[in-house]
C-alpha cells in the first residue's frame, strides 16, 4: 500500500497535467450561441488535425469573462460581445491579436406556421400578442432593444428571458407569438424567421483571442488559425453567421 | 457531585462538537463571501431601486400564496396517504415526491407543456375562458407551489401518521362530527410539525428560481421574483446582483429564524 | 327507558372474535372483569360506535345503535355514550376546563354556555381550581376525575368506565374509589365499569359479567361469583379451587382422586369447589369427621403478610389458605409431608 503522501502528490500532479493527452486537447471557451456551429468545427478540425481533441466550455459571455479572470486554464476564447472581449484585453490576459471572426444578425422568429401572423417589428407593440424579448443584460437582448429604439417602436414584452434558448423554446413550443433572436437560432431551431430590414439591424460581433499562460498555446494557435480561415468561414455562413 | 463530573455530564462528545462546528462554517461561508462583496456604500440607492422593490413584492406574494394554496390542496391529500389505504397510494405519494427529485427547470418546462397556451390543459383552458397562465403573477404562483408543497404534504403525512388515533375516538364519543375532530384535536396535536411544513414549503417557495422562468418568465414587476432579479443583474450589473441577494438572505433569515424560536421550541 | 340490551358478535383484524350478550338495567352498574386479552377494550369500542359489529344488535333505550342485519350503524358522535378511557385521554392542548367542555361545544352549546357548564361539572365533583390548568399538567388521580367530568358533562345515556383506576397507584386508588362509587350513583343511566381487579368489581358493581377469550363465562352477582365460580379464572378471583369431575351420589371422581361432596342432588359432569379456607393442613393424619383426608407435599408457600397461601402436591394440586402462625407452628417449608383434611360439607358442587 502506498504512502499517503505518494498518492497525494499522484493525485495533485495528474490534477495539474490534466489527463496524459493534455498535450492534444486545446480548451477553447465560446459563447452559447456557437454551440451547433463550433461542433460542426470540431468535427472538421479534428479530423484534419489527428491525435488532437478541441474540448469546449460554452456558456454566457460574461460568466466565460469571470471564468477567465479568476483563472481558469482556457486555450481559446471566443465571445458573443466585444464589450465582455475588451475587458478580458485591458486586464491583460490575451495572448497576441484579437480577431473578430464572425458577425451575427439578429431577426424575428415565430412558431412555425407563423400562428399569429407576425409581420414586423411592429407587432412587437400590440398588447394582445405574447412576445418575448432577451433581457436587456445580455447581448441579444441588447441588440434588440437598439434596433426597436432605431426603429421608434416601444415594445411591450410579456417576457425578458435570461438567456436565447429559454426564449428561443417557448417561441417553439408556440407560447409565444413572437420573440427577437439571432440569425443563428431561427436555422437551428423549429422556427420561422422574418428578417429585419438592414438599416435597422443590430450586429453582434464576435471577437476570438488566445489567452495567456494557456495549458496548450501551440494548439490554441492552430485552432485560431483554423477558425479564420476559408473553411471555417463557409461553415458558419451554412450555420447563419454573417461575414464580419 | 464534584466539579469536574457536572462538566463531564454536560458538555457534548469533541468529536460531535467539531463536526457540527465544520458544518456551520460549510452553511457560513457563502454568506460570509456574499457580504464581503457587498458595495456597502451604494447599498441604500440600490436597495431603494425599483427592480429590487417589484422583485421583493412579488416573492412575498408568490411564496405566502403558495403556502396558502399547499396548506388547502396539500392538508387533505396529506389525510388521505395517512388514513386511507386506496389502490394506488405508493405511486400518489411518488408523484407527490417527483417535484423534490425534478430538477426545477425540468419541471417548469413541463408545466409549460402542460398549461401553457398551447398546452395539453392549458389549451382548452385558454379557448374556453381566454385564461393564459404563463407570463402572469398566476405562472410564478402555480410554479413556486409545484416545488414546494411536495414538504408540506410530506412534513404533514408524517406528523398525521405519529398523531395518536385514540384521542379521535375519544372526540367521537364525546359527539364531534368529523369535521370538528379535525379541527379541535388533530390539528392542533400535529400544530408544530404543521407549522414546520409551512416554514419549510414558504422556504423552498420564495426560492425558487428555475420553474418559475420557465414557466412564467421573466418580467419586471409581473414575473421577476428576486432569484430571477439576481439571475438577470450577475449578467451585467454584479453590485445590483449582490443587494438582491442580500434582499432574500435577509428575508429568508428573518422569517426562519423568527418563526422557529416562537413556535417550533415549546 | 330500559337500559342496554346488546347481543352481539364481534371480530378484531387479528381474528379475535367477541361473543357476548349483555344487559345493563337502568341505574345499575355492570362490571366486566376479566383477565388481559379478554376482550374488554372489544366492548367498550363497539359500545361507544368505534367499531361496528359483525352479527347481532346493540340498543340503548328506545334506539338502536348496531343492528348489521337492519344495516343500521349509528356513527360514535351521534351515540349518547360517555366513556372513560383507560389512559383517560384528555385532550394534551387544552385546559381541564376545556376538556369537559368539549363533549358540549361540539353539539349543541356555544363556546360560552359550554364552559359554564364544564365549570358547574368541575365543581360537583370538587375539582374546579383544576379549571385552568393544562391536561398534560394533571395529576393521576385530578386527571381521572376531570376525564369523568368530561364523559359526564354531555349527559350521556350510558357510561362506559375502562380501567378507570388500572393508572393510579394502590393508596389513590381506595381513595378514587369511593369518590367513583358516589359519582356512579348519581348517574341515573346504565353504567357498565371495565376492569381486572376482582376487589373493585366487587365493591362497585350491582351485576358481575365473567369475561375470558371473547366470551361471557359466568354472570351473577359478587356471591355468587365468589361462592360458585365456573372457572379457573373466576375460582381464582374468589380464592377458591375449581375442579371437573364426575359425581355420583356426593362421590366425586376427579380423574383418579376422589372427592367426597355433602350435596347428593348433583350427579353426572360437575365443577366442584373448595374455598382455600376450607383446607385443613396437619403434620399428622388427622382424627375427626372429615371424609376428604390424604397425605400430599406442599410445593409452594407464599406470604401475603397475614395469611399464607400453600400449594399442594399430588394427588391433587390445591391452593390452601392458612395464617403465618400455624405455618410456623407446623414447621411448614417446601417439600414438607403434610395432611390435608376437608370437610364434605365445604365441597361444593354445581352442574358443570
Amino acid at each position: 500500500m502506498a504512502k499517503p503522501s505518494t498518492v497525494l502528490a499522484a493525485v495533485l500532479l495528474l490534477a495539474a497535467c490534466g489527463s496524459a493527452d493534455s498535450e492534444n486537447q486545446i480548451r477553447v471557451s465560446a459563447a452559447s450561441s456557437l454551440t451547433a456551429s463550433f461542433g460542426s468545427l470540431e468535427e472538421v478540425f479534428e479530423a484534419a488535425h489527428p491525435g488532437m481533441d478541441v474540448v469546449f466550455n460554452f456558456g454566457g459571455s460574461s460568466l466565460l469573462r469571470e471564468q477567465i479572470l479568476a483563472g481558469a486554464p482556457i486555450d481559446v476564447f471566443a465571445s458573443a460581445s466585444t464589450e465582455i472581449m475588451d475587458e478580458v484585453q485591458s486586464a491583460g490576459l490575451t495572448e497576441g491579436e484579437v480577431g473578430v471572426f464572425a458577425r451575427n444578425q439578429i431577426e424575428i422568429a415565430v412558431p412555425e406556421g407563423n400562428p399569429a401572423g407576425i409581420r414586423g417589428l411592429k407587432d412587437f407593440e400590440r398588447d394582445e400578442l405574447f412576445v418575448g424579448l432577451c433581457a436587456a443584460e445580455v447581448p441579444c437582448g441588447r441588440l434588440a432593444r437598439e434596433t426597436f429604439e432605431l426603429a421608434g417602436i416601444d415594445p411591450l414584452p410579456d417576457t425578458n428571458e435570461p438567456n436565447v434558448r429559454s426564449l428561443l423554446t417557448k417561441i417553439e413550443a408556440g407560447e409565444l407569438d413572437a420573440g427577437v433572436v439571432y440569425a443563428t437560432d431561427v436555422i437551428e431551431g423549429d422556427v420561422d424567421g422574418i428578417p429585419i430590414s438592414p438599416d435597422l439591424q443590430s450586429n453582434a460581433l464576435y471577437p476570438a483571442s488566445r489567452i495567456v499562460d494557456s495549458p496548450n498555446p501551440a494548439g490554441g494557435d492552430d485552432f485560431m488559425t483554423f477558425l479564420f480561415s476559408d473553411e471555417a468561414k463557409a461553415i458558419l455562413l451554412n450555420h447563419g453567421f454573417q461575414s464580419p | 457531585m464534584t466539579e469536574s463530573r457536572r462538566r463531564l455530564r454536560q458538555r457534548p462528545p469533541i468529536g460531535v462538537l467539531l463536526l457540527a462546528m465544520i458544518a456551520v462554517v460549510f452553511f457560513l461561508l457563502p454568506l460570509i463571501g456574499l457580504l464581503a462583496r457587498t458595495p456597502w456604500s451604494d447599498l441604500t440607492s440600490l436597495l431603494g431601486s425599483e427592480v429590487v422593490v417589484d422583485a421583493l413584492a412579488l416573492s412575498l406574494v408568490a411564496s405566502i400564496a403558495a403556502v396558502l394554496l399547499s396548506a388547502v390542496l396539500g392538508v387533505p391529500l396529506a389525510w388521505l396517504l395517512a388514513r386511507v389505504q386506496f389502490v394506488g397510494r405508493s405511486f400518489v405519494r411518488g408523484l407527490v415526491l417527483l417535484p423534490l427529485v425534478l430538477p426545477p427547470i425540468v419541471g417548469g418546462a413541463a408545466l409549460l407543456f402542460a398549461l401553457g397556451r398551447r398546452g395539453v390543459i392549458g389549451e382548452p383552458l385558454y379557448e374556453a375562458t381566454g385564461l393564459v397562465l404563463p407570463f402572469s403573477i398566476w405562472g410564478v404562483i402555480i410554479a413556486v407551489t409545484f416545488v414546494s408543497m411536495p414538504f408540506l404534504v410530506i412534513t404533514v403525512e408524517a406528523a398525521l401518521r405519529n398523531v395518536d388515533t385514540r384521542y379521535e375516538g375519544a372526540a367521537a364519543s364525546l359527539g364531534a362530527s368529523r369535521w370538528t375532530v379535525f379541527r379541535r384535536v388533530t390539528l392542533p396535536m400535529i400544530g408544530p410539525s404543521l407549522l414546520a411544513g409551512f416554514v419549510l414549503t414558504w422556504a423552498r417557495a420564495i426560492g425558487e428560481f428555475g420553474a418559475t422562468v420557465a414557466f412564467a418568465g421573466n418580467l419586471q414587476g409581473t414575473t421577476q421574483t428576486l432569484p430571477l432579479a439576481v439571475f438577470v443583474s450577475l449578467e451585467s450589473d454584479r453590485d445590483t446582483a449582490i443587494a438582491i441577494s442580500l434582499v432574500l438572505v435577509a428575508v429568508s433569515l428573518t422569517v426562519l429564524i423568527g418563526l422557529r424560536d416562537r413556535w417550533l421550541t415549546r | 327507558m330500559s337500559g342496554l340490551v346488546a347481543k352481539l358478535v364481534a371480530s378484531r383484524p387479528s381474528g379475535f372474535e367477541v361473543e357476548v350478550e349483555i344487559a345493563i338495567p337502568r341505574g345499575t352498574t355492570v362490571a366486566l372483569l376479566g383477565p388481559n386479552g379478554a376482550g374488554k377494550s372489544t366492548l367498550v369500542e363497539v359500545l361507544a360506535g368505534l367499531m361496528a359489529i359483525d352479527k347481532g344488535n346493540i340498543q340503548l333505550g328506545d334506539v338502536v345503535l348496531d343492528s348489521p342485519s337492519d344495516d343500521l350503524f349509528v356513527q360514535p358522535a351521534n351515540r349518547k355514550v360517555g366513556v372513560v378511557f383507560q389512559d383517560y385521554l384528555l385532550f394534551p392542548h387544552m385546559t381541564a376546563l376545556g376538556n369537559v367542555s368539549f363533549g358540549l361545544a361540539a353539539k349543541t352549546e356555544t363556546k360560552t354556555s359550554a364552559s359554564a357548564m364544564a365549570k358547574t361539572w368541575l365543581e360537583n365533583l370538587g375539582i374546579v381550581d383544576l379549571a385552568g390548568k393544562m391536561a398534560s399538567e394533571l395529576s393521576g388521580g385530578e386527571a381521572q376525575r376531570v376525564a369523568l367530568a368530561r364523559a359526564l358533562a354531555p349527559n350521556p345515556d350510558l357510561l362506559l368506565l375502562d380501567e378507570p383506576m388500572s393508572a393510579l397507584d394502590a393508596t389513590t386508588r381506595v381513595a378514587v374509589r369511593r369518590e367513583l362509587a358516589d359519582a356512579l350513583e348519581t348517574f341515573t343511566g346504565p353504567r357498565l365499569l371495565i376492569t381486572h381487579d376482582p376487589t373493585e368489581a366487587f365493591l362497585l358493581a350491582d351485576e358481575i359479567y365473567v369475561m375470558e377469550d371473547g366470551l361471557i363465562s359466568q354472570r351473577g352477582s359478587a356471591e355468587e361469583i365468589r361462592l360458585r365460580p365456573r372457572t379457573p379464572y373466576a375460582a381464582d378471583l374468589a380464592g377458591a379451587n375449581l375442579f371437573r369431575g364426575i359425581a355420583d351420589s356426593g362421590l366425586v371422581n376427579l380423574g383418579g382422586h376422589y372427592l367426597q361432596a355433602a350435596n347428593l342432588s348433583v350427579s353426572g359432569d360437575v365443577l366442584a369447589t373448595v374455598h382455600s379456607r376450607a383446607i385443613s393442613v396437619h403434620r399428622e393424619c388427622p382424627e375427626g369427621s372429615p371424609r376428604n383426608v390424604w397425605e400430599t407435599e406442599v410445593v409452594r408457600i407464599e406470604n401475603y403478610g397475614d395469611r399464607v397461601r400453600l400449594q399442594t402436591g399430588l394427588p391433587l394440586t390445591m391452593t390452601a389458605e392458612i395464617t403465618p402462625r400455624a405455618v410456623e407452628a407446623l414447621d411448614l417449608a417446601v417439600g414438607t409431608r403434610v395432611w390435608v383434611s376437608i370437610k364434605a360439607t365445604e365441597v361444593g358442587l354445581q352442574e358443570g
